[in-house]
């Protein structure tokens, strides 16, 4: 017997800064968080702005040594400290139930292994310091998380590059599902480093513009960092516990385009494929959705197969439904983009407010869709999507409904 | 049971150990393991037709392939035949292209940015080999990389049999792979997790390789044909903070052997952790299996082809099932497998067609 799934908690890190409160209102503001990056020298790039967070504070660790633990663990504890406190799902709560962490990262703490193999390569393996890669392997992050917060349990790290958040917290949502755990606390990561910014770089995916997902004039994504942490429970044992619902997740769809490491598939079909798994997995018919949350990541090719899969996915109805990609204002945060996405997409079900997708000015014929230029008022929409695809063709979608819809 | 999780094709890419045979031939010894640790030279169009379109990957997603086409082959597929929207793949490892990562990083401290390889970079990141096995065997249901300790072999099991068991896919490639890296075994050697020159200890060499299981439900394979050559009775996986790991242990190896019908006493093999070996692991599974257990070969992994470090799980359990395929052993086998940090497995592998089946 499959049980339906609650949010009781959310947590979120982006460059609008730490917490949902602050993240919400700079949304629907349409402000940029994109700015000159200072965690390292741009100097030789085409472009030297991301989505960096301003100022990030050391997270409160106890058990752990706050200066030698990755940014990546940083971020990580602030989601998770927002999502846990909001759920008030204790330690003692969590480890008296089934359940389950699945967290997802592309790159985990590589500017720890940057660190260390900058000394390396510059002052020779002996003055290099195993301190150094402590929580630079990505399944560091999460152990050290489970430590400090004392949740029993194995995390399971996804690594599906920009897929990977959607695709833990699609996974979280399946085990919930399916009754083999009352809690799961999933999401994704990835802090702002070089060597991610570097990589875009190299593969020429970068903008020195503006980020403008959809638009005719669209010349690449900028990076951006931060995490989102979600804390699913079964709905029975939330409502009995008196916890407040902020969402419901409905489904999950996942595919591969089997079709080039760093390319979409022009056609978008696998990504198709997703979407319409995601709505049969949620029982749900392409007319009950009433926005979609894009991957839009503001390259020419994301953009066009994104549309194409949409269209295939959803039919000629996918021109009326309202599209944004919150890409516009925080920038591609990478592995962490599904969750915090799907974290906005849960807000806007929540508050009734569809956040924009900035900087959209002149119309691409080859993305037709009805882009959401500035926060507009989402009355009587009730499910929504977010879309997550990434290198190695990894393509998740996830479906979401608003509480009181249904409910 | 038609839901048992069948393992349809064995792969096996390691120091000494190419191909399942030559795991097979040596018992009851094992393949020694090589100097370096490396897997020797091979063409990849060799095993994978079409292969060559794959030349410039990198060493973790090469070894993948290979591994991936034998149990492929093994499994009565091809490349073409394989793939789908209801085939899946799900990789573990823990450090991936090690090599392309501090070859890009290199290339970005000694030339600049503008001469780092988009190649070096796009290889570099963890779901590469995964990405690229998609491609070459056509799979285009759920494809997922798993980051992890020495048991992540274990969580990528758990993954692709939810998978199976709720439809998504109807057959799933499960992989470790790992490569050499000068690099990570400096690190390694830092914190005692390599060997360092001298003579031989108890730890052994990070070394490299890859293993791969075909798995399908057991009626999806009987459908089809295919052969059951082990069956994946249980598995389970824990984390002991502290000093508890033996306790822990032995509670896995419990919970593995749960749903078999079996009991851990019955294991005739066992695979004690050959990444990072804990003694406690071994004691806990002695206790486990009690006093009057059947008397069982022990067989370390980690003395014949090194520590592939996310790999090694996965070669453990491709280990133990073409033994059992072979009729070398009647099983069930044993596996277990444990972690820095004390994340833990055990995995108990059985014979097809007896009780458990």
């Amino acid at each position: 017997m499959t049980k339906r799934v609650a949010v009781t908690g959310m947590g979120i890190v982006t460059s609008h800064g730490i917490g949902k409160t602050v993240n919400w209102q700079k949304t629907l503001a349409g402000e940029s968080g994109i700015r000159p990056i200072t965690l390292f020298d741009t100097a030789g790039y085409r472009t030297t702005r991301a989505g960096q967070l301003a100022e990030l504070p050391l997270a409160p660790w106890r058990r752990m040594r706050a200066a030698r633990l990755d940014r990546a663990s940083h971020l990580l504890y602030h989601a998770t400290a927002e999502a846990l406190d909001e759920s008030g799902v204790t330690a003692a709560a969590w480890n008296a139930s089934r359940s389950a962490v699945t967290l997802g990262t592309t790159l985990g703490g590589m500017a720890s292994g940057e660190r260390y193999h900058r000394a390396y390569v510059r002052t020779g393996p002996a003055r290099t310091r195993p301190s150094q890669v402590v929580d630079h392997l990505a399944h560091a992050q999460p152990l050290h998380l489970m430590e400090e917060f004392s949740l029993r349990g194995v995390p399971l790290v996804f690594s599906n590059a920009c897929a990977s958040g959607a695709n833990a917290v699609g996974y979280g949502f399946h085990l919930v599902r399916a009754g083999q755990a009352d809690l799961a606390l999933c999401g994704g990561y990835d802090p702002l480093c070089e060597f991610a910014f570097a990589g875009f770089h190299s593969l020429q995916a970068l903008t020195s513009e503006l980020c403008r997902p959809f638009d005719r004039r669209r010349s690449g994504l900028a990076i951006g960092e931060g995490a989102g942490v979600f804390l699913l429970e079964a709905w029975d044992r939330a409502r009995a516990r008196g916890a407040r619902i902020l969402g419901e997740v409905l489904g999950y769809g996942e595919s591969n385009d089997a079709f080039h490491m760093t390319r979409p598939d022009p056609d978008g079909k696998s990504a198709a494929l997703a979407v319409r798994r995601a709505l049969q997995d949620a029982g749900a018919a392409p007319e009950n959705v009433g926005y979609v949350n894009a991957h839009g990541t503001g390259t020419p090719f994301n953009d066009t197969s994104e549309t194409a899969s949409l269209l295939a996915a959803l039919g000629p109805r996918a021109r009326e439904i309202p599209v944004s990609s919150s890409k516009s204002m925080i920038g591609h945060l990478l592995g962490g983009a599904g969750a915090v996405e799907g974290i906005l997409t849960v807000l806007a079900l929540q508050t009734g407010w569809l956040p924009p997708n900035v900087n959209y000015e002149t119309p691409d014929p080859q993305c037709d869709l009805r882009i959401v230029r500035a926060a507009t008022r989402a009355d009587g929409v009730r499910v929504a999507l977010s879309n997550s695809f990434g290198f190695g063709g990894a393509n998740a979608v996830l479906v979401f409904r608003g509480v009181g819809a249904d409910s | 049971m038609t839901d048992a999780i069948v393992v349809s094709g064995i792969g096996i890419v390691g120091p000494g150990a190419f191909r399942r045979a030559a795991v097979v031939g040596s018992f009851p010894e094992l393949p020694g393991v090589e100097e370096p640790p490396r897997v020797s030279g091979f063409a990849l169009e060799e095993h994978l037709e079409g292969g060559r379109a794959f030349r410039r990957v990198s060493g973790a997603t090469k070894l993948a392939l290979a591994a991936m086409a034998l149990a492929v082959g093994d499994a009565g597929f091809s490349p073409q035949t394989f793939g789908g929207p209801d085939a899946g793949i799900v990789v573990g490892l823990t450090h991936g292209g090690a090599t392309y990562s501090v070859r890009f990083h290199r290339e970005l401290l000694l030339e600049g940015c503008l001469a780092a390889s988009p190649l070096h970079f796009s290889e570099s990141v963890p779901n590469a080999p995964a990405g690229n096995a998609a491609i070459a065997f056509q799979a285009r249901g759920p494809v997922h990389t798993l980051i992890g300790e020495e048991p992540v072999g274990t969580q990528a099991v758990e993954v692709a049999a939810g998978l199976l068991r709720s439809g998504r896919v109807t057959r799933c490639l499960v992989a470790g792979t790992e490569e050499w890296s000068e690099v990570v075994t400096h690190a390694y050697a830092q914190i005692d997790r390599a060997r360092r020159p001298g003579p031989a200890d108890a730890v052994p060499p990070l070394s490299e390789g890859a293993a791969a299981l075909v798995l399908e439900l057991a009626g999806t394979a009987a459908g089809r044909s295919g052969t059951a050559q082990a069956i994946l009775g249980g598995w389970s996986l824990g984390r002991c903070l502290g000093s508890g790991l033996e306790v822990e242990m032995a509670a896995a190896v419990r919970d593995a052997f749960a749903r078999t019908g079996r009991a851990a006493a019955d294991a005739d093999h066992i695979l004690p952790p050959s990444g990072h070996f804990r003694p406690e692991a071994v004691r806990a599974c002695v206790a486990a299996r009690g006093a009057t257990a059947t008397p069982a070969t022990w067989l370390d992994l980690g003395r014949a082809v090194g520590n592939p470090v996310g790999a090694s799980n996965l070669l453990q359990m491709a280990t133990s099932a073409a033994l059992i395929s072979a009729g070398k052993v009647s099983g069930p086998g044993l596996v277990l497998s444990t972690g820095v940090t004390g994340t833990l497995s055990a995995v108990a592998l059985c014979r097809a067609g007896g009780a458990e089946s």
